[in-house]
């Protein structure tokens, strides 16, 4: 059989407590015990003392049956004693020093001689080597009467003392370990969750943060001194993962900015070559770069957005610039752009971001687009945009795929680096918005950004 | 023309001076604000190009102060950001227009020129694209050197559009260039005013286009070579 790997299924406190407390019990009963039978062992009078005592309240417990019953029979369980393996022969008297009851073992007989009235307790031990002979009296009440109970036990060795120690630990070791065990294991129980009450507030509060927001901390719980620890080291590791996260947006924008004075330079001595083909694909692929630095710089500006509460957009007047801005290019490569407003709400948003995504979208369907056709854009109505080429299309099966980074239907396309719609979908995410791709009706794609109402 | 450089990268700072010296400009070339400032106090420019990345301060600062002198000279800044916060601080400023890196000889010299022509600018009063010049003082228009009539509502319209060749001149603003505030607008006089022009500048054989950005304006272009895609050149 094959051993599979279960899962580790994490345990609760409760049974972790349980767990851990009955072992310290289980340590504990077993000292306890040691103890208990070391005392004895050197304290052999003790013992006898208790054995005649034991024997005496057995007794004492029939006496309502013997009186009530006539000629004081002893009972079935009388017959035989406590301890096994000795004799045994009991007698009692009652106030006057009459008879009640009496049991006499074969060779051992208690001679009939009523005790004094204020006896109380009388034990007695006569040995010759390992054998022993008890004798003792207790003075015992039932129903207001005091009875006196004289017991004889003649036995041997160690082994009629078992049943009194076992008596004996029974009562007074486990009985009250089990009682404390229990109460602590809920006081232990109830100071544990009410310590842990902050920590889990605190969880609560770590699992409230939004991945997006880097710069969000958690607020300190300061009623105790280790989760107030934790929460610093939460607080922390926060702050150096927002100084990584933050090292990671700066470097992508930093490098697109920085080569922007030498793309400069390579375009402006490019522009000074005399006019050959190969001065024509030169530009073209300074082109290239300066757009791909763009659409870094677009990214970096993307991801790194915090979006105010309050912050609010025109999306009619954000597509209008936008389409003014990139007309002249669409008119230069033989396109053009058409642009309705059906009615468009201002939006909770980002104006220059939605615009620098709505500017890499239209971008992106000027380069679908075939010469001589037009790229609409429609905003409106309500919160939404919509941008509509007459190219290709995307294949049903490749829309999630074309919104991550450097991602491109056709990877022999020489225009942009494929970042221009993962921008906007970056861009459509902090503004829990969407962006839906499409069939036009008549061919060609419909990129679609959703706002959230309200 | 005489105009200031300043621009801390050395290459390019011989580019552009290179470049637009075979335009026809003079450039006086500084690598740090400091020295840029002090030539200033002694030399009257009629156009400076900053660049807002100075290694002695920050261009913004410096137009600022340049503005406090009660100097009107146009100034084009010169950026390597382009985010919406370094625009309006570029343009609040005092900056006339900006560009941002990389760019193209053609663009630089196209912006220059802009803004030389802008009243109160030192440039010619002839606006020129393709063969259609524009004497903004006679308020005549030439079509390869030949006058042709044209009304004075789509002379204003002509105007706006020759000022932002290659750019989308929005309809407010058009609409603002033709009509007095009072005067009273019908929805569609500008759509008709802009037909009207294009099929005059069509006829007279103007080899530029006048080209309609649906819902947002009018674009005034010269009509692309095949073999030069792009690049807008106009005569000073």
């Amino acid at each position: 059989m094959t051993a599979s790997r279960l899962p580790v299924v994490p345990r609760s406190l409760f049974f972790r407590l349980s767990v851990r407390l009955a072992l310290v019990g289980l340590v504990f009963l077993v000292v306890e015990l040691l103890v208990v039978v070391r005392m004895y062992v050197n304290n052999p009078n003790e013992l006898d003392h208790l054995l005649v005592t034991a024997e005496a309240d057995r007794i004492a417990r029939e006496i309502p049956q013997m009186r009530g019953a006539a000629g004081n029979p002893v009972s079935e369980d009388l017959q035989y004693p406590l301890a096994s393996g000795t004799r045994r022969a009991f007698l009692i008297h009652e106030r006057g020093g009459a008879v009640v009851a009496r049991f006499d073992d074969a060779s051992l007989k208690i001679a009939d001689e009523p005790p004094l009235s204020f006896l109380v307790i009388r034990t007695q031990r006569e040995s010759w080597d390992s054998r022993f002979l008890l004798t003792g009296t207790r003075r015992v009440e039932v129903g207001r009467h005091p009875y006196w109970i004289t017991v004889a036990i003649a036995g041997e060795g160690f082994r009629p003392f078992v049943p009194v120690i076992f008596n004996e630990i029974r009562f007074h070791v486990i009985l009250p370990l089990i009682l404390l065990s229990l109460m602590f294991l809920l006081f232990n129980f109830s100071v544990v969750r009410t310590t842990l009450k902050p920590l889990e507030s605190t969880i609560a509060a770590i699992d409230r943060i939004d991945p997006a927001q880097v710069s969000t901390r958690i607020r300190a719980e300061p009623s105790l001194r280790e989760v107030q620890a934790l929460v610093t080291a939460v607080n922390a590791m926060l702050a150096r993962i927002e100084r990584s996260v933050r090292a990671l947006r700066d470097f992508a924008g930093d490098a697109a900015h920085e080569l922007r004075t030498p793309l400069a330079i390579m375009m402006l001595s490019i522009g000074k070559l005399p006019d050959s083909v190969e001065k024509a694909k030169l530009v073209a692929d300074a082109q290239r770069m300066k757009r791909l630095v763009d659409q870094m710089l677009d990214m970096s500006h993307a991801t790194a957005l915090e979006l105010a509460p309050d912050a609010q957009a025109d999306l009619g007047a954000i597509a209008r610039e936008v389409v003014a801005e990139l007309t002249p290019l669409a008119v230069m490569r033989g396109r053009t752009i058409a642009f309705r407003d059906a009615g468009a709400a201002r939006v909770h948003g980002h104006g220059d971001a939605i615009g620098r995504a709505l500017r890499n979208l239209v971008e992106n369907a000027l380069a679908h687009t075939p010469a001589g056709t037009a790229v609409e854009v429609t905003t409106g109505p309500g919160g939404q945009c919509a941008v509509r080429d007459h190219g290709p299309g995307i294949p049903p099966e490749r829309r999630g795929d074309v919104l991550e980074r450097f991602r491109r239907l056709d990877k022999s396309a020489s225009d942009g680096a494929g970042l221009g719609l993962a921008i906007v979908s970056t861009t459509m995410e902090l503004h829990n918005g969407d962006v839906r791709i499409e069939d036009a009706p008549g061919g060609g794609a419909l990129m679609r950004l959703i706002f959230p109402c309200g | 023309m005489r105009v200031l450089l300043a621009e801390d990268n050395p290459r390019l700072a011989i580019l552009i001076a290179e470049g637009l010296e075979a335009e026809g400009f003079v450039l006086d070339r500084f690598a740090s604000l400091s020295v840029a400032w002090e030539s200033m106090a002694v030399t009257p420019y009629d156009l400076l190009l900053i660049d807002l990345g100075m290694p002695d301060g920050d261009g913004v600062d410096f137009i600022r102060a340049v503005r406090r002198t009660g100097s009107g000279a146009p100034i084009l800044v010169i950026t390597a950001r382009n985010g919406l916060g370094d625009r309006v601080g570029g343009l609040d400023s005092g900056a006339d227009d900006y560009l941002v890196k990389p760019f193209d000889m053609a663009e630089l010299a196209a912006r220059c020129r802009a803004l030389l022509r802008r009243p109160g600018g030192c440039l010619g009063i002839t606006l020129s694209l393709g063969n259609l010049d524009f004497d903004t003082v006679a308020r005549e228009v030439r079509v390869g050197g030949r006058v042709i009539h044209v009304p004075p509502r789509e002379l204003d319209l002509l105007e706006r559009l020759m000022r932002r060749a290659g750019h989308v001149v929005s309809k407010t603003s058009l609409e603002e260039a033709m009509y007095a505030l009072s005067s009273e607008v019908t929805p569609n006089a500008l759509e008709a005013a802009a037909s009207r022009l294009r099929r005059r500048l069509g006829a007279a054989g103007a080899d530029v286009i006048l080209h309609t950005a649906h819902g947002v304006g009018y674009m005034l272009v010269p009509v692309p070579h095949p073999a030069d895609a792009g690049a807008e050149r106009e005569t000073p």
